[in-house]
């Protein structure tokens, strides 16, 4: 047989092979996995909620589903033996009583769908919010930033996409997050992406200052992301990605740190060499604390953490008991308490690792959450950890190990519903799938859960302030 | 077609909506290419899944909506190149074609018809994707290479292999036959 005989006998063969329609449990499977997901934390991994949705695939033989259970199972002992992380039982609650207020802020229109990031300034709340659809004749997709004052519970646009992407209209900016420089102007920070031939964005690590929360200074990086900024005695120290294609997962990205003290010249600091990229940015304490990995997104391994006091120099320490195939996106540190929570949402079923000095890490207790929530997100306000369910319960704890189900269980319904149903688009009205709640938006000392249709039909989200009152009480989790 | 649909739409509209339409539509189109790339209906359903949440994920990198399709397959292959390169050989189950065995596997079924379906299980993993692509896709190398992210001649060497491959192994059936 020569290669032309081969060659038709393929074409002959794989050319008739039949597009097969995909089943109806994967269809829906895909559809929850955008319900589910976390459609606006940036570029964190939106696992599958494993169990619920594959075990759901009407397809599935139920054959293959005990097999499924069985590697499950099977893969759980060999990770508990292989992490040396036992469960622990559930510890009962003995911390103060806690509430939670909530207050419902519509967001400025109905393009505007995500809340990204959130801080303080100058009394006011300034947010990083997210669009939905693009409408014909819009000029510039991308995040903006905006201002709300409670006070006249009215919005202003102070950054719109096309003043963030530099007025490249081929540029889309993703804003990271907020800070306020501490004398009364804010920083933004996060990332331009322009597609390449791939079909990949090339990502610029951008930071963009105001003083005046009107006029905006544009700081370019170079390749990367911005993942967090902190100003620290009159230094702005930003902590990101240096990558063309951060988001490729290609093993080229490496974890650094750039420092500035004018706002002009910005100087880069590279404290871990590809392939490290940064799941996590924290306050620790007097330091700050970040953590990376050299692994995907959703295959995280040689978890890693670095602090600095300056943002310059930095040291590595080397954990024991994080478990190799995690990432451990959400670290949570409650200031004033020595006690850090590291947690993969990759992972809805283990509990979250809590440490105290960053080197040994050990399985807390599960958040309890009412009908089989899982744990979408996690917080902390006034000196608590807070766990947000996938269904909009909350879960409070003191010290990361026992969980508190707040009593607030129908908190959600003075306000409004999950998002869903229709959205307004160009084509005329067309089901929205963003819907679940993406977890906790957490910054400057402020918390909020979003994601919710209002009850007058407008979509917003609802900002948290953490009340602790009362003397301390015992309740089982 | 998607693609000439997206080319219409994209420069006003390129939404999470739209997005989702994109990938609703796509979905057969992704779960066949797995199905035939994996050779197994319940990996392809996984890979497809895993492909899609990570699109989906990934969805504000994707500015021009012709891209798409390339884009999505080029996530699609990377998946299902990471599941095959995890359990080292494509695990393929070769049925007795004289058999005639019924399969509820619609991907199985149809590559165990034929002999040369049942000679793919012989590729390396890279070396299976470029003949999908090839053959099932219908992509020019130029094409390939751009989903694999690779120099052409890098996609043409390993069609190369892989039909040194399957003329073997296809040889070696034929002999053992006419014993």
């Amino acid at each position: 047989m020569n290669d032309d005989d081969l060659t038709i006998r393929l074409e002959r063969i794989l050319r008739n092979a039949p597009t097969v329609s995909a089943p109806e449990g994967l269809r829906q499977a895909v559809l929850d996995d955008r319900m589910l997901g976390r459609p606006d934390a940036g570029r964190r991994w939106a696992a599958p909620q494993v169990a619920r949705l594959r075990h759901g695939r009407s397809s599935r033989s139920a054959a293959a589903l005990v097999g499924l259970a069985a590697t499950l199972v099977l893969a759980a002992g060999l990770l508990a033996v292989a992490t040396n992380r036992p469960a622990k039982p559930a510890a009962s609650y003995s911390g103060p009583q806690i509430r939670v207020d909530w207050t419902a802020i519509k967001l400025p229109n109905p393009r505007l769908l995500g809340l990204g990031s959130i801080a303080e300034l100058n009394g006011n709340l300034v947010a990083g919010l997210q669009p939905g659809t693009r409408y014909p004749g819009d000029s510039a997709y991308g995040d903006s930033v905006w201002s709300y004052d409670p006070t006249t519970a009215t919005w202003v646009e102070m950054a719109d996409p096309e003043t963030l992407a530099g007025g490249d209209p081929k540029a889309q900016a993703s804003v990271s997050g907020l800070t306020t420089d501490g004398v009364g102007g804010l920083f933004v920070y996060g990332y331009i992406s322009r597609l390449d031939a791939d079909g990949y964005g090339l990502s610029e690590a951008m930071v963009w200052h105001s003083a005046d929360g009107r006029s905006w200074k544009p700081s370019d990086l170079g390749p990367g992301r911005t993942e967090a900024l902190f100003v620290r005695s009159g230094v702005a120290v930003a902590i990101g990605e240096h990558s063309a294609k951060p988001q490729d997962c290609s093993g080229q990205a490496a974890a650094v740190s750039w420092t500035s003290t004018d706002d002009n010249t910005w100087t880069m600091h590279a404290f871990a060499t590809p392939p490290y990229e940064v799941g996590s940015a924290v306050e620790w304490g007097d330091r700050l604390l970040v953590m990376g990995s050299s692994g995907c997104p959703d295959n995280g391994k040689d978890n890693r953490f670095w602090t600095s006091s300056d943002g310059i120099s930095w040291q590595q320490v080397n954990p024991s008991g994080l478990a190799s195939g995690y990432y451990y996106h959400d670290l949570v540190t409650v200031v004033g308490k020595n006690i850090t929570l590291a947690y993969d949402l990759a992972h809805p079923e283990d509990a979250p690792l809590i440490s105290t000095d960053l080197r040994n890490w050990q399985s807390g207790a599960m958040p309890s959450f009412p009908n089989g929530q899982s744990v979408s997100g996690f917080g902390q306000q006034g000196g608590t950890f807070l766990a947000i369910g996938s269904a909009g319960a909350v879960s409070a704890s003191t010290d990361g190990e026992a969980w508190r189900l707040l009593p607030e269980l129908s908190w959600l319904s003075p306000y409004g519903r999950p998002y869903g149903g229709l959205a307004p688009d160009s084509w005329g009205s067309f089901s929205l799938d963003l819907t679940g709640f993406p977890g906790p938006v957490i910054g400057d000392g402020l918390f909020a859960v979003q994601n919710l249709t209002l009850n007058d039909g407008s979509y917003g989200f609802l900002l948290g302030k953490v009340v602790v009152e009362g003397p301390a009480s015992s309740v089982s989790p | 077609m998607i693609a000439s649909d997206v080319g219409e739409r994209a420069t006003v509209e390129s939404s999470d909506v739209l997005f989702a339409r994109m990938s609703d539509r796509a979905l057969n189109r992704c779960y066949s290419l797995a199905g035939y790339l994996l050779g197994d209906a319940s990996d392809a359903q996984d890979a497809t899944q895993d492909a899609m949440a990570r699109a989906w994920q990934a969805r504000r990198t994707l500015r021009d909506g012709e891209a798409f399709e390339a884009w999505l397959d080029r996530i699609l292959v990377n998946t299902c190149m990471d599941r095959m390169r995890r359990r080292k050989l494509i695990r393929f189950v070769e049925i007795d074609a004289g058999e005639g065995v019924p399969d509820a596997d619609p991907f199985r079924d149809f590559l165990a018809r034929d002999e040369i379906g049942r000679a793919l299980s012989v590729l390396t993993p890279e070396q299976r994707v470029v003949v999908v692509l090839r053959f099932w896709r219908d992509l020019p190398v130029d094409e390939i290479a751009r989903r694999l992210d690779c120099p052409s001649g890098t996609v043409k060497s390993r069609l190369n292999h892989a039909m040194t491959a399957l003329r073997k192994r296809m040889e070696r059936d034929e002999r053992e036959v006419s014993r």
